[in-house]
């Protein structure tokens, strides 16, 4: 939680080192710094559309504006047939045609990089102020462009602290302020490393029949840090006619790994140990959620419920090398115990060689897909799996707050038009208004009736009036 | 200790130094030098006091005391003191309230060294006395300044103890400050119409430091590690000082203090100020509408203003001047709204939007004293806003117990600190009050370090006498901390 979070005082030569108006508070910093680099991650769930034979946008990712993240870094995989294009396109005001475009796709024939290049970058900040202070993109598409996008991340970091450089060496020496101001600077900076969206874990349930081809029914995207384990748990039903249910793994080498191979209806959750699967940290690795059919002829089929896709802890063998403890006052002050504030920080440096890099990336959030999307499936009861990091919650659409044991629940407002249809209007709940959802408690944001949920989110600001 | 001149301290030590001091009033923009009027020579020319604590409260008021007095007898016979001699300064320019000041030292090599004793304001010459060859003034210390003062501050983040107080002596035109470094960090600190003499104190008080006006008139913060290693200024054994008399409260000792945390947090964007009645502009003019939000703003966003004609007619954007655009301080908004257009305006909505600062549930925390175990009393610390988090109130607990009690060696724990009084000493004007003084007192037992926490002077019969409040400092810094840029790591404890 953000308010969890205190600040630190600038000291001066001449003070006294306190253990609570100090040195407790650093290690308060560290260890909130470290539960940012271990707590449960969503993956970035990717959308995509495998055509009908029509034009229009189905693919959407937003996130608040953060004048110091700027940059739009968007990664996609784009088929464009003759005479088609795929447009990338960012709201720029309140109107339902204020649509601005950032780059536009014409290149015919096989699919390729949308824009020419794996990631392209534009910097937005020139478009602000945005409707509803959100950053929010599309992919418009001509006929018959099947898409997909790889990654939707703000990136930058403009008018933010710089990790201090050198970081002091404590040992039985006097040491200047300066030096206890350079853990206090290392903090800061890795709080603004930490300070990004709660993404939530996708949960839906996917229906598909098909003959003889494999068809994807989800795909996530993470880049691998501290967090080891991916763990998937998906409930299949109305399995028949041989097909197969795969979930496999792309690690950052491009290399295929498959994790399950899945051929009977059931029930079934695993945990799989990335780097022993070839994923380095910090390359971003995606996985993949499929149906094959048979390949014997008929139709293979398959309801495939995911029920949750997160990357977190390993449950053993996780190690905080230098993990600071707090002191009490008239306790010695020693240079180990400054030692491990620095060396901690350290090893949360967004670097690939640390023990738990703090990657700063504000990862979009995706809307839902609608069936529309979709080639012969049928998605239905989409919703969102949080693990309550933020305060604000952000949601279009209509939605309500569930315990994970569906004992608690509460009702979120939705907003409608003139005729009573769903406007998909921002809006932003307080999550310290409902009593019975603590911090780091797991809950699930679904829709409620007939009613469709657009996406939701947690941020640690609330920017909108919404 | 004041700064000496050069031989302040030498000639108070010496036998036959001759006591001076210069006294001066500023009547109408400077300072005038009324010495000549002030006889030194005479019984009871000037007297005074100079506390940092109540003495009747003991050491829990350490930072709430009363403000600095003075009485000075002064020469009258040509009537400048006399509010109706026709021509005095007291006639031309009023006396109430003039700013006035005293320092007092010894002449040397044909000059005077000097050291400030009192700065502050003329309260009153009485009118009986104003006839009389010699007035009696009396004037209050630079508190009495300000004591009504109040400030309306904006909402400042993050902001340590010694940088919120210097802007709230900013906000208040306190000019001159002393301000120690200091210790804690206010997340969320403002004002709205508070006595900045109380705001200062308070966050002050919410680390365990102190707040005063200094002899020279400026107001001094000290943390609550400021006489952490500091010096003696001298020692007073039986021969300094005509009696001494210690002073327990038993009634400050608590096994438990309780402290209150009031969390404060950013809260969402939000309508902060919505007008009630509608506001009629007529053509041309300018109208102050004093806006008073519904909570306090950490950022402003904006604000939306609607006016029409009152026939129907909505008004243009431009039509209405709105200046400033956004609040003057946390929770006021004086906004000067002008018709720009040649016809009357109703300004019908004028709606502030902000992200408001929000109180969280306030909680108690109490943190209870293993010494103290047969006195089963709580001490419920005063509730100040400006501790918003756990830590500080642990912090702040842990100070108060160990300020209350007596860390002399060889007294029983159950013994609250001490407050010693010395009189009759013959009084170094470079001595003021928050000076370590050495008390060696056989009948009493107590040989060890004492802060003067309080001074009653007097100046007079070519003498200066002090009665001196000391407060015994045994056990205030019970160990050797680790002082930051001097003490090597691993040689020191830490602090609090």
């Amino acid at each position: 939680m953000n308010e969890g979070w205190r600040d630190q005082v600038t000291l001066y030569d001449g003070m006294l080192l306190g253990a609570r108006t100090w040195q407790r508070l650093a290690v308060r910093r560290a260890d909130w710094l470290y539960a940012q680099a271990h707590g449960a991650l969503a993956p970035q769930a990717l959308t995509f559309y495998t055509p009908g034979n029509e034009a229009g946008a189905q693919v959407y990712y937003e996130t608040p504006w953060h004048t110091e993240h700027p940059t739009l870094q968007l990664s996609a995989r784009v088929t464009v047939p003759a005479g088609q294009y795929v447009s990338l396109q960012l709201k720029t005001g309140s109107g339902v045609d204020d649509w601005t475009e950032l780059q536009r796709d014409t290149t015919t024939g096989a699919e390729h990089w949308f824009g020419g290049s794996e990631i392209r970058t534009y910097n937005v900040s020139a478009y602000a102020p945005f409707p509803d202070d959100v950053v929010l993109v599309r992919l418009w598409h001509g006929l018959s462009c099947p898409h997909y996008v790889r990654q939707a991340v703000m990136t930058g970091w403009i008018g933010l602290p710089s990790y201090p450089n050198p970081m002091p060496t404590f040992g039985a020496s006097a040491h200047a302020a300066a030096d206890f101001n350079a853990v206090t600077s290392a903090q800061e900076y890795l709080r603004h490393c930490a300070m990004q969206p709660n993404l939530g874990r996708l949960v839906f349930t996917a229906t598909h029949t098909q003959e003889n081809a494999y068809e994807p029914l989800g795909f996530w995207t993470f880049r691998r840090d501290g967090r080891q384990e991916i763990y998937a748990d998906v409930t299949v039903s109305g399995y028949a006619s041989d097909a197969r249910v795969l979930l496999r793994l792309w690690d950052d080498t491009g290399t295929e790994h498959v994790l399950w191979n899945l051929s009977a209806n059931g029930h079934v959750y695993q945990a799989w140990d990335v780097a022993t699967l070839g994923a380095s940290k910090g390359g971003w690795q995606r996985v993949e959620l499929g149906v094959l059919g048979n390949a014997g002829g008929g139709n293979g089929a398959a309801t495939v419920t995911v029920n949750s896709l997160s990357v977190r802890d390993l449950t053993a063998g996780v190690t905080r090398t230098y993990a600071p403890s707090p002191y009490d006052a008239l306790a010695t002050a020693l240079p180990a115990h400054m030692a491990a504030l620095v060396n901690d920080a350290n090893e949360l440096r967004p670097l690939d060689d640390r023990e738990s890099p703090l990657y700063t990336a504000h990862l979009m959030a995706p809307w839902i897909m609608a069936p529309s999307m979709l080639n012969r499936s049928y998605w239905s009861a989409q919703g969102f799996r949080f693990t309550r990091k933020w305060r604000w919650l952000y949601w279009r659409g209509a939605a309500k707050i569930v315990s994970t044991d569906g004992q608690y629940e509460t009702t979120l407002s939705d907003v409608l038009d003139g005729s009573g249809a769903q406007t998909y209007a921002l809006q932003v709940y307080d999550l310290d208004s409902v009593p019975w959802l603590a911090p780091d408690m797991p809950y699930n944001v679904v829709p409620y009736g007939g009613n469709v949920l657009k996406t939701a989110y947690e941020h640690y600001q609330c920017l909108s009036a919404g | 200790v004041k700064a000496d001149p050069g031989h302040i301290a030498t000639n108070w030590a010496a036998a036959n130094a001759a006591l001076c001091a210069s006294l001066e009033i500023n009547w109408n923009g400077s300072w005038v030098d009324e010495s000549g009027y002030l006889d030194v020579s005479q019984p009871g020319a000037a007297s005074g006091s100079h506390y940092l604590f109540r003495p009747e409260q003991g050491i829990l008021s350490l930072g709430w005391a009363a403000d600095a007095v003075m009485s000075l007898r002064l020469d009258n016979e040509g009537g400048r003191f006399s509010r109706g001699k026709a021509g005095s300064p007291a006639n031309l320019y009023g006396i109430h309230n003039k700013p006035i000041r005293l320092s007092i030292g010894y002449r040397h090599a044909g000059g005077a060294e000097l050291a400030d004793q009192f700065t502050g304001y003329v309260v009153d010459v009485p009118a009986e006395s104003e006839a009389q060859s010699t007035v009696q003034l009396t004037a209050r210390g630079m508190a009495s300044q300000y004591a009504d003062r109040k400030v309306s501050t904006l909402v400042y983040e993050g902001l340590s103890t010694d940088a919120w107080i210097a802007q709230l002596c900013t906000e208040a035109g306190i000019v001159s400050t002393a301000l120690d470094h200091g210790y804690c960090v206010i997340p969320f600190a403002y004002a709205s119409e508070q006595p900045v003499l109380d705001a200062v104190t308070h966050a002050a008080a919410a680390e365990g430091g102190f707040v005063h006006f200094a002899a020279s008139g400026a107001l001094t913060f000290w943390n609550a590690t400021h006489w952490y290693g500091a010096a003696a200024v001298g020692t007073l054994t039986l021969d300094d000082y005509g009696d001494v008399s210690p002073r327990s409260r038993y009634t400050d000792i608590y096994k438990r203090v309780t402290v209150e945390v009031q969390p404060r947090q950013r809260g969402r964007l939000q309508r902060v100020y919505e007008l009630k009645a509608p506001i009629w502009l007529p053509a041309g003019a300018a109208v102050l509408h004093k806006a008073r939000l519904s909570l306090p703003f950490i950022e402003w966003h904006s604000y939306e203003l609607a006016a029409g004609t009152g026939g129907g007619n909505a008004a243009a954007e431009g039509d209405v001047n709105v200046s400033p655009s956004s609040p003057q301080s946390a929770q006021r908004w004086d906004v000067i709204l002008t018709n720009t257009t040649t016809h009357g305006l109703w300004v019908s909505k004028l709606d502030g939007f902000a992200y408001a600062l929000e109180g969280r549930d306030s909680q108690s925390y109490e943190y209870a004293s293993a010494a103290e175990g047969q006195v089963d009393r709580n001490l419920d610390a005063p509730q100040l806003w400006e501790i918003q988090t756990e830590e500080q109130a642990a912090h702040i607990a842990e100070t108060l117990i160990a300020w209350l009690r007596d860390g002399s060696t060889g007294v029983a724990s159950l013994q609250p600190r001490r407050v010693i009084t010395a009189s009759n000493v013959s009084g170094n004007p470079l001595w003021e009050p928050g000076d370590v003084m050495h008390l060696h007192s056989t009948e009493t037992g107590l040989d060890g370090d004492a802060i003067i926490g309080g001074l009653d002077w007097e100046l007079g019969s070519n003498d200066y006498t002090c009665t001196l409040a000391l407060i015994n400092a045994a056990g205030l810094y019970p160990a050797t901390f680790h002082k930051i840029g001097t003490t090597v790591l691993g040689a020191g404890a830490y602090w609090r």
